[in-house]
């Protein structure tokens, strides 16, 4: 197992006459045994920064190190590193068996031992039953255990998880999460994990990394990312549902500094408004989380009214679509209330829970 | 949050099946613009009953009369005692098997089947050898489109010739005392005397080296697209799992391409069955039927000769042997496929 290090790495694709600048000035430092997922919208870089560490891509400029040696140079054949792809990437013409054992066949070892620790990890993923078959024979959830199995019969230094559950259905979802979270347990390797869905990435990782536009927006905890995000973007990406943005303007209304969008009129720290008062913008985006939104009052709480436009049952809880005047918004709300369109409610928020945004730069104020 | 608008006709409930009563016309004002679009004429797809079957019945038809009816004929003139003078009489009786017996035991037959194998290993094989590692190497080695076209048409214009004219080229270029190849052998001192190339021995090599000129592409061709249909990601992965390039290519590569090798080895050797352009421009089976295959004795036989019952039993052998080499073939791609689960 080793420590990844990308140092100001850059990619760069050119063709017919047009560059296309995929991934910009990324560092990013995955440390020996951490577990960490790369996450944004689809084509954000995230895949090509997996492929530039596998060795399939080259990067344009910047240093890729595996524990401090770098490996830009170097194929991936010599990067020992073990990658499970996202269209599972199956030989067709093997069995389940040879293919995870394909790896070690590689590494010229004896058929004896290759078969004894291909059933041993079998036995580990459950697949010992479908060891003899082809992958056309064989299902998506199947395919993607085969797929990763094939990824964890060796050592090597760091395991490459691109997309794995992408094509995985719901209830196999949770099971192969939980699957990934025990092994990466009980193997203590590197990780790194690629995924569009941020609840992959928060179930999973020990930190996250949001990718936008190839640029590394935010690395950090999965409650730095929820509490402090760095960006608007950061905001809306993490957490479902997605938070609830405002254009706002900080006014003093009444005595009050208050955050006004629309007929809304949301009241900020005291600290907040000190940062907000400090500065020559008015102009503002504000955002509170869903979750944050809440239908009873609490100590410290503020409240407001709207009215349902939507409520959508979700079981253990329901997620409101509210309007106000011109504004739209949602909430989440406990099952057991019972609501209905064009109602009435009054929501409750905490004032620390108001994040707000730089209009221009989209960044983080406070 | 997407919000399906129900409207229009939708399946109802779970009953997917669909049962001659649910198929009607939709009135065209029930379908949507796009639709309507895409499938540009307003006229109904529904055809009355009797189109397909004449679509298929003409085809059929006209395969009948110009595939089985000759075939049959030439089973009736394989059992009979026919040539130009028994013909022009209009006398000649049921015979049995022996214009069979004829060929299969004359020393002429038993010389071509001999120079049919040859012919099939060091033509046809070669072809699909060579052929098949021109592929891999292209793909291997140019990675650049337009290069890989420029390349591909260049190697592919030998099949472009039509055969016979393959042959009258190869004939002046192989000539014993100013043909160009022996020139160029004399130039560069690999050879200190001409070589006599259509001596008996040697002229069926001269002859499978035109053709392997003239064929290799085609089975190139069918390599290189098969090779462009496989996985990119299987070979990614490949490189990944520390695969060295001689190891993906006899673990991954070729099993993977057999199904496609197997039908460029099908269409090589039946045209071997049929082989005679080359021959009959080259040597005209010579020097003493050094270079006869099957297919040119019947062909002297039965058009030259007047033979015909003969030259019958001779295309009929050649027929059953085809028949035999083609089954077996298809059943091993059915049981590659079958072993993959694909079909």
């Amino acid at each position: 197992m080793a420590e990844v290090r990308l140092s100001e790495v850059n990619k760069v694709y050119e063709g017919r006459g047009q560059q296309v600048h995929a991934v910009r000035d990324l560092d990013l430092v995955v440390e020996d045994g951490e577990f960490v997922s790369i996450v944004g919208p689809s084509g954000c870089g995230k895949s090509t920064t997996l492929r530039m560490i596998v060795g399939l891509e080259q990067a344009t400029s910047g240093q890729i190190l595996f524990d401090g040696d770098m490996v830009n140079d170097l194929d991936p054949q010599e990067r020992n590193v073990a990658m499970a792809f996202e269209n599972y990437a199956l030989y067709p013409n093997f069995s389940a068996e040879e293919n995870i054992g394909f790896p070690l066949e590689a590494r010229g070892i004896p058929k004896q031992e290759r078969r004894r620790r291909v059933h041993e990890l079998a036995e580990l993923l459950q697949i010992g039953n479908i060891l003899h078959q082809h992958p056309n024979t064989l299902s998506g959830g199947q395919k993607q255990r085969v797929s990763l199995a094939r990824a964890l019969i060796r050592e090597p230094a760091a395991f490459i998880l691109d997309e794995v559950l992408g094509h995985v259905d719901g209830h196999l979802r949770f099971q192969m999460l939980f699957d990934l979270k025990r092994l990466h347990q009980s193997l203590d390797s590197t990780m790194i994990f690629v995924t569009h869905d941020q609840m992959e990435a928060i179930a999973l990782s020990d930190r996250i990394a949001v990718l936008h536009q190839g640029r590394l927006v935010q690395s950090g905890t999965r409650d730095e990312l929820y509490d402090t995000p760095a960006t608007r973007f950061v905001a809306d990406f993490i957490g479902e549902p997605p938070t609830n943005f405002f254009d706002a303007r900080f006014v003093e209304e009444g005595g009050e500094e208050t955050l006004r969008a629309d007929d809304l009129a949301l009241r900020p720290t005291a600290e907040t408004a000190a940062r907000l008062r400090s500065r020559d913008d008015r102009r503002y985006v504000v955002g509170i989380r869903p979750q944050n939104l809440l239908c009873t009052p609490r100590a410290g709480t503020i409240s407001f009214d709207a009215t349902i436009d939507i409520h959508e049952y979700l079981g253990e809880r329901s997620i409101l679509t509210l309007r106000r005047g011109g504004l739209s918004f949602q909430a989440l709300a406990s099952a057991e209330g019972s609501w209905a369109a064009d109602e009435p409610i009054t929501l409750h928020y905490r004032p620390e829970d108001i994040m707000v945004f730089d209009a221009e730069s989209e960044a983080l104020i406070a | 949050m997407a919000v399906s608008t129900g409207e229009g006709p939708t399946r109802g409930g779970t009953d997917y099946t669909v049962s001659a009563a649910t198929i009607r016309h939709w009135q065209d004002d029930e379908l949507p613009e796009w639709f309507k679009k895409k499938r540009g004429s307003t006229r109904s797809l529904i055809v009355n009953r009797w189109v397909p079957r004449v679509m298929v019945g003409v085809p059929i038809a006209v395969l009948l009369f110009i595939v089985a009816y000759p075939t049959v004929q030439m089973a009736y003139y394989a059992f009979h005692d026919i040539n130009m003078v028994s013909l022009f009489k209009g006398d000649y009786g049921l015979i049995g098997f022996t214009n069979f017996e004829r060929v299969l035991t004359s020393d002429r037959f038993h010389g071509s089947v001999i120079h049919l194998i040859q012919y099939l290993f060091f033509g046809a094989v070669l072809q699909v050898v060579i052929g098949t590692a021109l592929a891999l190497i292209l793909h291997h080695c140019v990675r650049n489109n337009a290069a890989r076209l420029v390349i591909l048409v260049i190697l592919v214009m030998p099949m472009m010739l039509p055969p016979s004219i393959v042959g009258v080229l190869w004939r002046f270029l192989f000539n014993p005392s100013n043909g160009a190849i022996n020139q160029a052998l004399l130039d560069i001192g690999l050879i200190q005397a001409h070589i006599e190339w259509f001596q008996i021995g040697v002229s069926l090599w001269t002859i499978t080296i035109a053709d392997i000129w003239e064929w290799t592409s085609l089975p190139f061709l069918i390599v290189f697209s098969g090779r462009l249909g496989l996985p990119p990601s299987i070979y990614e992965a490949a490189r990944v799992d520390g695969a060295s390039p001689f190891l993906t290519l006899r673990r991954i590569t070729l099993p993977m391409l057999k199904e496609v090798i197997a039908i460029a080895f099908i269409i090589r050797f039946m045209d071997a069955y049929k082989f005679v352009d080359k021959v009959y421009v080259m040597t005209s089976g010579g020097p003493a039927q050094s270079s006869e295959l099957p297919a040119y004795i019947a062909y002297q036989r039965g058009v030259r000769e007047f033979e015909i019952g003969e030259a019958a039993a001779y295309a009929w052998i050649i027929f059953l042997f085809a028949i035999i080499l083609i089954t077996l073939f298809l059943r091993y791609l059915k049981r590659v496929l079958r072993a993959q689960a694909i079909a």
